[in-house]
């Protein structure tokens, strides 16, 4: 019976999100949606570091940037299609963040940390300075819509539906990847490093598979952001595209699907509905993080999860004394 | 060729020789019990012969193979899987998740088998969840499989550092004094559990300090003293040298039966 519920309740979600952008007609909250999926995407890949494999990745927007980037170069320079493109950001930065991986996760803790906030701020130097290639801070504009058999899908509509696939592809591919020998590595890793070890599980070889797969989907994240707005600048590779992801994970509720997804939305939306206290919007949306933050340690998921469970206890006491 | 030799076993720490020159042999089957005073170098030992430290000098041969150099995971692989002297769990997963975590080598799908769920991968699952339930029904603790490791009794939560070790079918178990802090209740069916697992074909190197657990399960016993082996023979051999009664307990008391 659980699992019918949790099913329907999957089943209504995923409806939401199909009706949704047909109700809402305006284009600017079409973009408001597409952004609220790319940075779904980019906190669920957040997720697998700090949620699984149990590190902090302070350079997250190294391999979201580095992804964009790839895919604007490939398409607008040399005229590569999207598809091409996309592929090639995720390899790219996959195959870096393999390297930064395989040379800092054997470095414990802020150590980690540190690495990958300078590996982000070179990128972003690099981009900035790097006038050929990147046009510096002017950026690369005029990047190229994507194209599905011959068909250009240039409207946010259609585009939200296209960067909705790859949220329900990154959805599978981490319930499978959990539900795995992986996956209950990396958990095993983070839990108890030792005793992981001790049953034979190379710790560090999984911490280095779980980092790479994440800078994997944050390039496609990146991709993603580069043919929807059209333009990648150096801000890209900047620290917003790390915290954000990275408060989206802890608001939410971390090592979950849902936690991120809560996390991504309240943070993408929630900005918009206080557009209505005009000058206060981001002090309001200030003390809304910090106030979560403050009642709910765990996450918005798992005090609801903890909350529900109370009650039922409740119940059942309540059941005892009327028995 | 015996099952588990240790030859000349030396362990240095800067200027503090922790183990010297060590050597003994454990025979496929048996249950060989180490033993010494507090600092004899019997953790530094274990923590040699299982890849959790590396040799000063030495070697270690595992059943035909040199292991000496071999990093800890790869040693669990071929078979030496331990327990740990503190309580080790992954505390914040449930019972059920911890050992099916202790089955990780067992299992022989790849990642993309795992991502695209092939028929092999998902036999393999079935397999071994079917397998933690045999373990977990063995240990006694398959009415608590849901629970959160972290919410077991303490003797309980023994238990179950074992059971995530016998799912990584051990050929040589350590265990590291598995009796600490248990009533004497809890230690006769620990007696016991070693007992059974000593009848399925598991051999099982020892260190412990309760006398009466030691002297009822180990065929063979090697003492330490101050990091050098002072003796090695059956518990009654060991229970009446002069040495072991002399540096063990610091008097002519008998060790208790």
């Amino acid at each position: 019976m659980k699992n019918l519920r949790t099913f329907w309740t999957y089943f209504a979600i995923l409806a939401v999100c199909l009706i949704l952008p047909v109700i809402i007609s305006d284009p600017y909250y079409h973009s408001v949606l597409v952004t609220t999926a790319i940075f779904v995407i980019l906190a669920l890949s957040m997720d697998i570091i700090v949620g699984y494999i149990g590190e902090l990745s302070l350079g997250h927007a190294a391999f979201f940037g580095l992804g964009a980037y790839v895919s604007a170069i490939l398409t607008k320079n040399l005229h590569y299609s999207f598809w091409a493109g996309f592929l090639a950001a995720i390899v790219i930065a996959g195959a870096a963040g393999y390297i930064i991986g395989f040379i800092t996760l054997r470095l414990k803790g802020a150590y980690f940390a540190i690495v990958t906030l300078a590996f982000a701020e070179i990128l972003r130097l690099v981009a900035s300075n790097w006038i050929n290639l990147t046009r510096g801070p002017m950026g690369i504009p005029g990047i190229p819509f994507p194209k599905l058999f011959g068909w250009e899908l240039s409207s946010g509509l259609v585009y939200f539906y296209l960067v909705l696939f790859f949220v329900l592809l990154s959805v599978i591919l981490i319930i499978r990847l959990v539900n795995s020998p992986a996956g209950r590595a990396f958990l095993a890793a983070r839990e108890h490093e030792d005793l992981a070890r001790s049953v034979g599980i190379n710790t560090y070889q999984f911490k280095v598979l779980g980092f790479t797969i994440a800078t994997m989907m944050a390039a496609a994240a990146g991709s993603l952001y580069a043919h929807f707005f059209r333009f990648v600048g150096p801000d890209l590779l900047g620290i917003y595209y790390t915290s954000t992801p990275l408060l989206m994970v802890f608001i939410g509720g971390r090592a979950s699907i849902a936690g991120p997804l809560v996390g991504a939305v309240i943070f993408s939306v929630l900005p918009e509905f206080l557009r209505m206290a005009g000058s206060l919007r981001m002090v309001i949306f200030a003390l809304v993080l910090i106030v979560s933050v403050i009642f709910m340690p765990q996450g918005i998921i798992r005090a609801l999860g903890n909350l529900r469970r109370r009650k039922k206890e409740d119940g059942l006491t309540q059941t005892e004394y009327a028995g | 060729m015996a099952f588990l030799e240790v030859r000349d076993l030396t362990k240095s720490f800067g200027g503090l020789t922790a183990l010297n020159k060590v050597s003994f042999a454990v025979q496929e089957g048996e249950v060989f019990g180490l033993i010494g005073p507090n600092g004899a170098g019997k953790s530094t030992c274990f923590n040699l012969l299982t890849g959790f430290l590396k040799p000063t000098s030495g070697r270690i041969v595992f059943n035909g193979e040199e292991v000496t150099s071999l990093p800890d995971y790869a040693r669990a692989r071929m078979g030496i899987i331990r327990t740990f002297q503190h309580t080790s769990l992954f505390s914040g997963l449930s019972v059920f998740e911890n050992v099916l975590i202790g089955t990780h080598c067992c299992h022989r799908s790849t990642l993309g088998g795992a991502l695209f769920r092939t028929k092999n991968f998902l036999k393999d699952e079935q397999q071994l969840r079917a397998k933690v339930e045999q373990i977990l029904d063995f240990v006694e603790l398959k009415e608590k499989k849901d629970l959160p490791a972290g919410s077991l009794s303490y003797g309980e939560q023994r238990k179950l550092e074992i059971a995530i070790a016998l799912a990584g079918d051990p050929k040589l178990l350590l265990l590291d004094e598995p009796a600490a802090g248990m009533n004497p209740a809890e230690s006769r069916k620990l007696m016991e559990l070693i007992k059974a697992l000593q009848s399925r074909g598991i051999t099982i190197l020892l260190v412990e300090h309760y006398m009466q657990l030691i002297m009822g399960v180990c065929d063979r016993i090697a003492v330490l003293n101050y990091g050098v082996k002072i003796a090695e023979g059956t518990p009654q051999e060991v229970r009446n040298n002069e040495e072991v009664i002399r540096v063990y307990l610091g008097s002519r008391t008998k060790i208790p039966a």
